[in-house]
Parts: structure tokens; sequence; C-alpha cells
């Protein structure tokens, strides 16, 4: 059977050669297209670990300096920031919607702003303790973790009246196979808090401007995890990265420095922005900061993911495109065969072939032309680096190794690419293969 | 003769309506996905009112600075080395347009009512630029720049939800807290013009230096686009001369790029890894053209050869009466441009269609804004179209024309062509 499926193919060699060049270069198209869509929308539905449901991010905005040297007269205002900023504080949380309010410093989910810098890993089990490991810093007051619904997934949260906690505890996300980070340490937290793993600062050196590893001003002290929290993605479209909390004093910030969020009593959600404008923009103006605005966190994971939802869609478009296109060609090649061969399909139905054999034959030529295309096509797409792909054609940073994409993701496109190609080349088939079935071979005969 | 191979092309079109329907459809359809990433890029740098100077305009909108060769800072262009852009010699015109997508509330006087409004900070020449439909009144002047007085041009429809009417210069708003007197009133812009869309315009001095959100784009206006190189000169000097006076300090302006190139969204740390970028954003948009074009035309180039097989007799025919080799190639090429023209006229009424119907989406533009007319209906596009039937037709028609014309008289009249083929 294969090898006469072969010797069909053999015999239309010219109209085949198009059809597998067609099916080489759609094969492999499709191949990254099902790696984008597969890994995107993996990325976009899965769950980031902040829980933002009725969570809420107010936004304060600082008057012009000249305003406010003319509204007082050319001094400063007659308070400290601290002040206001308890102030602020006390009046967002005694608003009768809310339930908590968080500060904190680049560590609002779906906000862009990063505070990083290298840090030396040291304590048990650290296969390389003299590495630095990049790590992502975020301060924050308690009430954030009352906001995002973050637990400690082991050991303590910080605890706010021991002034060493205050000021070197903190709290790391471990990631999904529950290890400290990418840096694949593999350092499983044990449950002992104070003291499995101590982080050191160490400076950057290279050739960018050297990133202090904490916007404190004590930045070498010590620190230690007294916790460890569930894996905790930034945004929808961004891989788990190492990361650390650390506790902020919200004293020592400006407002326009920090970020506010709060999270709102259940079913107080409905409306909360307009309601917490209308009662709150006289009590939040103090000094030179005024109530700006009021935006959901569901608001800003929509325009978070917008612009990977709009590259998924231009993939989804360029796979239409393909798949529509390969369906016409099968469909017209087949067609063509169909009445180049009618001579022949009339002669095998008269010795005694059926229609299924004859249905069949065209489907087995088509599904054996499409894998010796898969093949090809298969060696093109493993010798071509995906990261490049998606990086320069999407912009998209979908480095397989930060997201953890292992070789089944190759199986995993070619049953994809392959299926998908088949599926639709069996559809068109069906058509020209119903048309070289439905031939009488009386007739067709007789034409001879 | 071409009016015979029109008829002749059509009559072959019925003959079998069912393979001219399918290569009518693949070339609609591969039409349909370039025109529509031309077409969107036509309409991101159309020269159209307000930005009718757009083809004379280069853009800096990005800037890196190094304290030391360490050390580096980058991002929109910040205020303190706005200065030395601003007395370019090549250059018509220089105008400072502050980035700040800052929505500020804005408000009647003694009123506690606030809308939130976009606003652009400018100086006087933002208005030669760039040209407005004035509803009343005029912009700010020199003066007014200079003096940093507080006047403000608004939108006919920002003017309407705060004064109930069109025409309320000299009136007062409040725009953070800062009184402006309104000046002048424009028409409407559409989100689609960049530079030129706002609700409001203010004087760049009247905004405070302090404020860390103002941030600033340079917009050039050559005499003519044949002064662009001497212009990106002009500003690798100046870059140069920074160097020299603030050694070891240095300096990079991006591009200046034209409004065309800045939809490739290139990016480097320095000139030349820019345009190398530029060059490969060309490269993966030609590409991805080509590979659009390259899957239909090997399935119509397949139906060709299969139509040909059958015709092979014909043009025996033709030939042995005296019809040369390059008529026949002609004809079959002709043949089947009819087919490609039908299917890309096709085609660019399903691009207009998916244009319009995805704008949100593929133009970034807000569900209620609207798209003028002119910028999708435009010369240029419709070259295209017919350059693009015209490179499918040649793609997918060359070999099989190529080979008809070929294939000798005896062998064709035979019907011989499995040997040759």
């Amino acid at each position: 059977m294969v090898k006469h499926i072969f010797t069909l193919i053999w015999n239309e060699k010219r109209a085949n050669a198009w059809l597998f060049a067609e099916y080489v270069l759609v094969f492999c198209i499709l191949w990254y297209c099902s790696d984008f869509i597969y890994n995107v929308n993996k990325a976009i539905y899965s769950d980031i670990g902040y829980d933002i449901t009725d969570t809420f991010k107010i936004n304060m905005s600082e008057k012009p300096q000249s305003v406010v040297a003319e509204e007082n007269g050319g001094k400063n205002p007659g308070f400290s920031m601290s002040e206001m900023l308890e102030t602020v504080f006390d009046r967002i949380s005694r608003h009768p919607d809310v339930e908590s309010v968080g500060a904190s410093v680049s560590s609002l989910p779906y906000m862009y702003g990063i505070y990083m810098g290298d840090w030396r890993l040291s304590g048990l089990n650290i296969p390389n303790d003299s590495l630095p490991y990049n790590l992502i810093e975020h301060g924050v007051t308690d009430g954030f973790f009352d906001v995002f619904r973050i637990t400690p997934a082991g050991g303590r949260l910080f605890d706010w009246q021991d002034p060493s906690d205050r000021q070197s505890a903190v709290l790391v996300p471990l990631n999904d196979n529950g290890d400290f980070g990418s840096a694949k340490a593999a350092y499983s937290f044990s449950g002992s808090t104070n003291s499995p793993i101590e982080l050191y600062n160490t400076y950057y050196a290279g050739d960018i401007e050297r990133i202090t590893g904490s916007f404190r001003s004590e930045d070498d002290a010590t620190k230690y995890v007294v916790g460890y929290t569930r894996p905790l993605r930034r945004s929808n479209s961004v891989a788990f990265r190492n990361a650390f909390f650390t506790p902020l004093d919200i004293q020592q910030f400006s407002l326009s420095m920090s970020e506010l969020a709060v999270r709102v009593k259940p079913g107080r959600a409905e409306g909360f922005e307009e309601r917490f404008m209308a009662d709150m923009s006289e009590q939040l103006h103090i000094g030179s900061y005024y109530l700006g605005s009021v935006q959901s966190f569901d608001e800003l994971k929509k325009i978070s993911t917008g612009f990977t939802l709009t590259k998924l869609k231009t993939v989804y478009a360029i796979t239409f495109f393909i798949l529509v296109n390969i369906f016409l060609g099968i469909l017209g090649t087949f067609w063509f065969r169909t009445q180049a061969r009618r001579s022949e399909i009339g002669l095998r139905m008269a010795l005694g072939s059926s229609r299924k054999k004859v249905i069949g034959m065209f489907a087995g030529e088509t599904l054996m032309l499409l894998f010796l295309a898969s093949v090809v096509g298969l060696v093109i797409c493993l010798n071509i680096d995906n990261d490049h792909i998606f990086n320069g054609i999407f912009s998209f940073d979908f480095s397989r190794a930060i997201w953890g994409i292992t070789g089944w993701q190759d199986v995993l496109n070619y049953i994809f690419a392959f299926l998908f190609l088949a599926g639709i080349s069996l559809f068109a088939v069906w058509y020209p293969a119903k048309q070289a079935a439905d031939t009488q071979p009386a007739q067709v005969l007789h034409e001879e | 003769m071409y009016k015979i191979y029109f008829k002749q092309a059509i009559a072959l079109l019925r003959q079998n309506p069912f393979v001219s329907i399918i290569s009518i459809a693949g070339t609609a359809l591969a039409i349909m996905m370039v025109m529509t990433m031309i077409v969107v890029r036509q309409v991101r740098s159309v020269a159209l009112k307000p930005e009718s100077k757009s083809n004379r305009m280069l853009v800096i909108d990005y800037q890196l600075y190094k304290r030391t060769p360490n050390s580096l800072q980058f991002g929109n262009l910040s205020n303190e080395f706005l200065h030395y852009l601003q007395y370019m010699q090549i250059p018509e015109a220089v105008t400072f347009i502050c980035t700040a997508r800052v929505t500020k509330p804005v408000s009647l006087e003694h009123s506690n009512q606030t809308f939130h409004a976009e606003l652009k900070a400018t100086d006087e020449h933002y208005w030669n630029i760039f040209e407005f439909d004035w509803v009343a009144g005029k912009p700010y002047g020199q003066e007014e720049v200079e003096a940093a007085m507080n006047e403000v041009v608004i939108t006919a429809s920002l003017a309407r939800d705060l004064f109930g009417d069109t025409d309320p210069v000299g009136q007062t708003v409040e725009i953070t807290f800062k009184k402006y007197r309104v000046t002048g009133v424009v028409k409407d812009i559409s989100p689609l013009f960049r530079y030129a869309h706002s609700d409001i315009w203010i004087p760049i001095s009247t905004q405070d230096k302090e404020d860390y959100l103002t941030t600033y784009t340079v917009i050039l206006l050559a005499k003519s686009p044949k002064d662009f190189e001497a212009i990106t000169e002009e500003v690798r000097d100046i870059e140069r001369r920074f160097a020299i006076e603030n050694d070891p300090q240095t300096l990079w302006f991006r591009g200046p790029q034209t409004k065309r190139d800045l939809t490739l969204r290139a990016s480097g740390s320095g000139q030349e890894e820019f345009k190398k970028d530029i060059a490969k954003q060309r490269l993966i948009r030609f590409t991805m053209i080509a590979v659009l074009l390259l899957i239909p035309a090997v399935n119509l180039a397949g139906f060709s050869l299969a139509r040909m097989k059958k015709r092979t007799a014909e043009i025996g025919i033709r030939k042995a009466f005296g019809a040369r080799r390059n008529v026949i190639l002609v004809q079959v090429l002709f043949e089947n441009f009819i087919s490609s023209l039908i299917g890309g006229i096709l085609g660019l009424l399903l691009s207009y269609v998916l244009i319009y119907s995805f704008r949100t989406w593929l133009l970034g533009l807000s569900a209620g804004s609207y798209i003028p007319f002119a910028t999708m209906f435009s010369l240029p596009v419709f070259g295209a179209v017919f350059l693009l039937c015209i490179i499918l037709n040649l793609l997918s028609a060359g070999i099989p024309a190529y080979r008809a014309a070929k294939v000798s008289i005896v062998n064709s009249l035979n019907r011989n062509e499995q040997q040759r083929w």
C-alpha cells in the first residue's frame, strides 16, 4: 500500500513538488505559530500569584512647584512628608469601602517600575556563594500583603515590632518547583526561619551605571529570610524572576515615589472609582498633593496584557492565512489531478475498486506528502532558534530558558503543525476525491 | 490584441469556474494581508492636515547620555539638553513638544467639576509646523511663550464640554491648579496624528522644569526631504561638539527619523547599532511580505502549470501559425494578470473592511475615534496593489509561461509535453 502511494506521488512529481514545497514552508511557519500561541496563551491565562480581585491603585499627583510656592506665599507647607503620608494613609483606610491599604516601591503587579541589584547569596546548600545573583527588590508595607492576599507558604511575615526585622528581614517568592529562583540553586526552605539564606549586597560593576542593590542607605546590611511565598509574576507577559520583599518604612519615602493600592470590601468594587474620587478628592488634597485618579487592577491588567494579545492576534491571523492557503492549494491541485486521471480511476473502478478505496488513495497520497514535508520541516525548525524568531519578529522576550520551556514543546509543536495540516488537507482533498469516486466507469472508459 | 487576450482570459476563467474561484480567492487573501500591512503603515505616516508637512518632518524622541563611559541614562529627551538642538541651521523650523501623556484635571474657575484631558506643552513654532483648523481665536506666539504667559489652546469638543459653546476665547480655565486664558479653539484631531493630537496646548515655558514627568520630543522641519541627510549630519556635529565640550560625557540623539521609519520601532544604543536595527526591521517586514506572497504564489503556480498542460495543443497551433516565443509569453502572463488583478481589487476591498473592523487592534485607536477618509484611499495605495499583482503574477505564472513558450511546435502539437516538462 505504502509503496503504491509512493509510486502515485512519483508519477505526479511535478505537481507534487509544488505541493511539497508549500507544505515545508507552511509547516515551518505553523511550528513557530504553535510555539507562540501555546506559550503566550499559557502565560496570559495562568495565575500570576497576586490576587487582584477587588483591588485598586490610588494615584496621588503632585502640584506644580510654582503653584505650591504661590499658595504658601513662597514658603514650604508647614508639615513634614511623613506626617502627610500618615494622614493620606489614615484617610484612605477610613473610607467605608476600603478593607486594607498598602504602599510599596516598584512592587505593584501590572506596573513597570523595577528596582534591582546584584546580591550574593550565602547560607546552606548554595552551590556557589561567590556568584552574584540579580534580584528584584520590592519594598512593601504590611498592608501590601493583605491587599494582594499574599500569605507565607512557609515561615512567617515580617514582625513590624521587631527593629531587626524592619531593618533586614526579607520574604522570597519561590518558583514553581519550590526553588529559590531561576539560578537553579535547588534550595528548598525547610520551614526554619531567620537563617536559611543570607543575602549580601554586592555592587554590580559592569559597563552600565552602578546599580545600587537597595533603596536604603544602609545597603550593605546582611539580610535574612523569614519566610517564602507562592510563585509571583509581575504581569501575565513576564516570566517568574528572582525577587524578594523587604519591609518599607513609609516615613522614609515621598508620595511621588511610592505606589498606593487598596482592597475594597467584598461587593463594593462596583463603581468604587467614581465613589472614591467623589468622596475623597477634597480630603486627599493635602499640601502639594492631590488625588489624581483611581484605577482598578483589572483595568491595569487589561492594558498590560493588551500588548501581548495584539501580538497573539497577529499570529492567529498568520495561522489562519496559512491554513486557508493550504486548503485552497490542495483543493486546486487535486481537482486538476482528478480530471487528468479520470480514465485511470474509471479503469480501477471497473476492475473492482470501491469508492472507499479511491477516496483512501487520494487521502493517503496527501498524508504521505505531508509526512515527508514535515520531516524536512522538522529538521529546519530544530536548527533555527525559536528565541530569535520571537525576539526578531514580535519583540517578545520568549527565551526558552527564562520560561522554563522544555523539549516537550518541540513534540507539541510537531503534533500541532502536523495535525492541523492533516485535518485541513483531508478536508480539502475530500471534494476532488469524491468527484473521482463518483466517476462512472462505463462513461469514462467510453471516452477513451 | 490585448483586447483579445482580455476576452480570452475571461473565457478561460469562465471555462473552469471552480479553479478560477480558488485562484482568485488565493490572490485576494494574499493581497488582503499585504495591503493591510501597507495601509496600516500608510495611515500612520500619512501627510494630511494637521500633519500635512509630515513628509518633511524628522523626529527625535530618544536620547542616550553617558556621564562616564560606564554610566548611562536613556529615554525621552530631557529638558537639560534641549538647547543644543534649538538653534540648528539646516532645518526650516525646530519645535519642542512635551510628550508626557499625562491626563490632568481641567476645570472652570470656581467649579468643582473636573475633566480629564490630554495635554501638550509646545513652543510657538509648533503652530507653523502643524496646520490646524481654527474654530476661534489664534495660537499663542513668540511673545507669549517667552513671557511664559498662561494662555491655552483647546479643542472644540473640550470647549463644548467646559463652556457649552465653541467660542470661549478670553475665558479662563484651571489646569492643574493654574489659571489659563483661552486664546484659541481648534477642530478635534484624530489620535492617528501622534504629534498633533491633544485636547489642550499650553506654552512650554509655563510647564515646571522640575516636574519629573516632563519629557520632550523634538520635531525638525526640513526645507525639503533632500536635506534629511544634512540635518542628520548636523545632529551628529552637535553630539561631537557636546563630547568635546563636556569630556568625558557623551550624548546621542536617536535618529532623527522620518515618521515612516518610526513605525519600524527600531532601537539601539548608538547611531551605528540603530542604523543596523532599522535595516533589520525593514528586512523582517520585507521577509514577511515575501512569505505572504510566496505561499499563494506556490499554489497559483501549481494551478497555472496544470492549466497550461491542457492548452499545449492550442499554443502549438498558434506557434505553427507564426506566433513568436515572447508573444506567447506575454499572452500567458497577461491572461494570468487579469485574474491577479481581480483578486487584487477584491483583496484591497477586504483589507479596508479588515482595517475598519479591527481598528483598535491594527491602529491602536480607541473605539470611538475616526480614521480620516483620505488616509486610506490614496494613489500610493492603489499603486502598491497594482505592483503586488504584477509581482504575484510573475511569481505564479512566470515559470508556466516560460515553459509554454519554450516547448517546440512538434512536441506541443503532439501534446507530447510529458517528456519536456
